[in-house]
Order: C-alpha cells, then structure tokens, then sequence
C-alpha cells in the first residue's frame, strides 16, 4: 500500500516534468515530451525481458511453479511495453522523420523483439500438460534472450536514426532533460513492479481455478 | 569430456548413416530451396536481373526456411519412433546428445548448401568470391548457428500438442538474430566494405553461436528428462 | 498538429497501462466467481 502510494506520488511528479518541468529541445522541440514516454517503456520492457531469463533460471534450479507464473506475467508485461514503445515511436517517426516506420535498425529488432516473445506465448499455450510447459518455457524464455542483447546493441552495430544517448562517458543531454528521464526510469519501473505483482495474484489465482478442477475431474 | 563428445559423434554419425539410407529428405530440402528461389524471383527480378544486394540477403532467408524442413524432425523423429527415451536413459551427458544433434543438422545443411549457394549465385547474379575466406567462415558459423538453435527448437516442440506449426514458433525467435547478422555479413562481401566494419559483426555472430550452444548445451538435460 | 500527436502519445502510454489493469481486474473478478462456485461444489463433494 504504501509502494503504491509512492509509485502514485512518483507517477504525478512524473507527469508533472513530462508535460511542464522539460523545456522544449533545440532539436526535438516540443516533441522531446515523447522521449521520456518512448525511452522509459523501452528500457524497462528489456528489463521485464531480462527477468523472464531470470525466472527461467530460477524455475530450473528450484522447481518452484511460482517462477513459472512470475516469468509468464514478465513475457505478458514485457509485451505490454514494447508495444507502447513500437507505438510512440511510430508516432514520434511521423512527427520527426515524415513516416512512421522506416526499418530502422532499433525499430526492426523491437518487432522482433515483439514478435520473439509473443511466440514464447503461443508456444507456452500450445503445451498442455503443466509441468511441461513450465520447463520448455522456461528454456525457451532462457535462449530467447540474445535477441534482447542484439537489440539493444543495435544502435552501435549498424548506422541508426536513433542517436546514441548513454556514451560512457555520461548521458549526452541537457541537465533538466536527464533529470526527467531519471524520474520517468523511476516511475515507470515501479509501476511495472506493481503491473507485475498484480499480474501474478491473478494468474495465481488462475493457476489454483485449474488445479482445484483438474483434481475434480 | 572426451567420453561426451565421442558419444555426441557417434549420435551424430548414426543420424547421418539413417539419412544416407533415406536419401529422400536432403533431396526433397535441396528441392524445396529450389522452390524458394523461384517464389522470390516473382518478386525481386527487374529488368532481368537481380539487384545485388536483395540477391545476396535472399541467400540466407532461403537457408533459414530451408532449414526449417532439416531441423524440424531432428528430435520428432526420435521421440515418434520412441528412441528418446533410450537417449535420455543412456549414460552419457544431456549436451553430448545435443551437440550430436547439432553436428547431424549442420551436415544436413551443408549437404544442401554445397550444391544451393552456388546454384544462387549463378541465379542471382553475385558472387561470394570477394572474399572467400570471409564467406567461407561465415557459411561455416552460419550454418552451424542455425543447426544450433533449430536443434534446440526442435526438442523444445517435443511436448507441444500441434509439433508442425508450433516449430516456427521456436525457430524463429531464436533464429532471426543470426539471420540478421548473417544478411549483414553477406552484403558485406558482395558489395564491398561498406559503413560497418565487417569483423565487428563476425564477431558478434561468433558471440551468438558460442551463447546459443553454451545456453542450450547447459539447459539440455532438462529438455530429456520431463 | 504536434499537440495531436503529444496528446496521441500520452494516450498510449496511460491509456495502454490503464487498459492492462483494468482486464487484470475484470480477470480477477471473473477467476473469484469461478472459484467460488468450484469450492462450493468441492464441499458438496464431500
């Protein structure tokens, strides 16, 4: 309750520098307020992909089905996010580039991205029996994951419309900007925790509906 | 370790003697590439030609959906006729029966394409000559890429209530990866170094394969045992 | 013409976020009524 209500308040503070505190870019204009909605889903989409690996792992080395649930709602969220990243972005290439998609190197690898794990999903539903598809999915969750590797790289391998922002030598953005994003980081990944944990209350839920009727049955 | 991977050639070498008495399924491979070639002629020639760098990118998509037809009966094959169970019950490591697999699907590809890439090249018009050592190794760590993950795509249908449409499924998200990088490669080679250094991709397909096979040698004995 | 597409954008990002949590909702309210009619018929069972 309390996660809540502080995600609540960082959500509001978020919005608040989104739409008022950034000022307009010499080069985005106004348009950067599309940044911190298109950047933030994005990096935290991989991150949700990143801990359907982890799930994967864990549910191999414990045997625990909570695990199995956990990397199901990840690859579901994961899916939410990218979505909502593919379609600010073809908002913002419209805005930005004349069209809104350009097989962009970034854009390409997201819908595969997309692709990739919805495959995972439909792959876990066409296995019925339960343990099975816990363990297959899991691998698959396992070696899926090198395409979330490409696509984040895909920007330094081939030449991209999108600019390279994190150089390791820091940020390349003005100072309000990078603080907006910092919040916007914030905010999004805690709501994703909370999409998360209600996710897996539901499909908990439903994981116990099913057991309770097949034991009936 | 020597013991695993004598026991993997000897998985490998008795798929490849079944396949040798069964000649049809290279043949019926070679011929459904063939079909390949035609079907996206429709679509790329112009002018009686084609462009060369479409030309050489359709080389891997070919391989890629040819592969489909290899790799998917590797495990099916084995878990229809009942075999697996005795390969899981063996005394020999899960990733020695994986890595046999591997080796049997890239002999399968390679048969196919020693006869495929030159056909191709003919009949689109470019030619891999640029720099034959390049794309040698990169047929070489191509196809062995593929033959890693379509193994591992064809056990993970084992379970799966619809196995023929499910394998797409599997191969594709593990596959695109490699095919890009491949595609990238290629277009390298036959239109001449272009914006991207060239070994900075080899080495990240090098990357892929190496984490494909580590990560599916690693998680194997799960996929056997149920 | 750029407020459309801000406005376009913002209703994306809230608007798919919201959507999400209201079909966790409806689907946890629909998995409670089968659950509790499942339990009812598991102690009529016994």
């Amino acid at each position: 309750m309390i996660f809540l209500g502080i995600t609540a308040a960082i959500s509001l503070l978020y919005v608040y520098m989104t739409w008022i505190f950034a000022p307009p870019d010499v080069v985005l204009g106004e348009n950067v307020r599309i940044f911190f909605q298109h950047v933030a889903p994005a990096l935290v989409s991989y991150g949700l992909f990143g801990g359907t690996l982890l799930c994967g792992v864990m549910y191999l080395w414990k045997g625990d089905l909570k695990y199995d649930i956990l990397g199901a709602v990840t690859i579901k969220l994961g899916l939410l996010f990218t979505t909502i990243t593919l379609l600010s972005g073809m908002i913002w290439a419209d805005a930005a580039w004349g069209t809104p998609w350009n097989w962009d190197p970034r854009e390409t690898t997201t819908l595969i991205l997309w692709v990739a794990y919805a495959c995972i999903l439909a792959y876990r539903a066409s296995v019925s029996d339960r343990e099975a598809r816990a363990q297959f999915g899991s691998i698959f969750g396992i070696v899926a994951f090198p395409m979330v590797i490409l696509s984040y790289l895909s920007i330094r391998i081939w030449e991209t419309l999108h600019p390279i922002v994190i150089e390791p030598s820091g940020l390349q953005m003005e100072v309000e900007h990078m603080m907006t994003l910092l919040v916007a980081m914030i905010a999004v990944t805690m709501i994703a925790l909370i999409m998360v944990e209600l996710s897996y209350k539901v499909d908990s839920a439903n994981e116990k509906l099913m057991r309770i009727r097949m034991e009936r049955s | 370790m020597t013991s695993g991977l004598s026991a993997a050639l000897a998985i490998a070498k008795k798929d490849i003697l079944t396949q040798f008495r069964k000649r049809f399924e290279v043949f019926s491979m070679f011929l459904f590439a063939l079909i390949a070639v035609l079907a996206f002629s429709f679509a790329v020639v112009t002018g009686g030609a084609v462009p060369q760098e479409i030309g050489s990118a359709l080389l891997w998509v070919i391989i890629f959906f040819t592969g489909m037809f290899g790799f998917a009966p590797i495990f099916l094959s084995e878990s229809e006729t009942g075999t697996l169970r005795g390969l899981a019950t063996a005394p020999i490591p899960a990733w020695s029966v994986y890595l046999g697999k591997v080796i049997y699907g890239f002999f399968l590809m390679a048969l196919v394409e020693i006869f495929l890439v030159p056909i191709i090249m003919v009949l689109f018009g470019f030619s891999l000559l640029n720099d034959a050592p390049l794309a040698l190794a990169t047929l070489l760590v191509g196809t062995l890429d593929l033959a890693a993950v379509g193994s591992m795509a064809s056990a993970l249908t084992m379970p799966s209530e619809s196995k023929a449409t499910v394998f797409p499924l599997v191969y594709f998200p593990t596959a695109t990866s490699a095919l890009m990088l491949l595609i990238e490669i290629t277009k390298i080679i036959v239109l001449g170094p272009g914006l991207v250094p060239v070994l900075l991709i080899f080495e990240i397909l090098l990357a892929h394969l190496i984490a494909m096979l580590t990560l599916s040698a690693s998680v194997f004995h799960f996929a056997l045992s149920p | 013409m750029q407020q459309v597409e801000l406005f376009a954008v913002a209703v994306i990002f809230w608007g798919g976020i919201f959507t999400f949590l209201a079909y966790l909702l409806l689907r946890m309210i629909g998995i409670e009524k089968q659950l509790k009619i499942v339990e009812s018929q598991v102690q009529g069972d016994q």
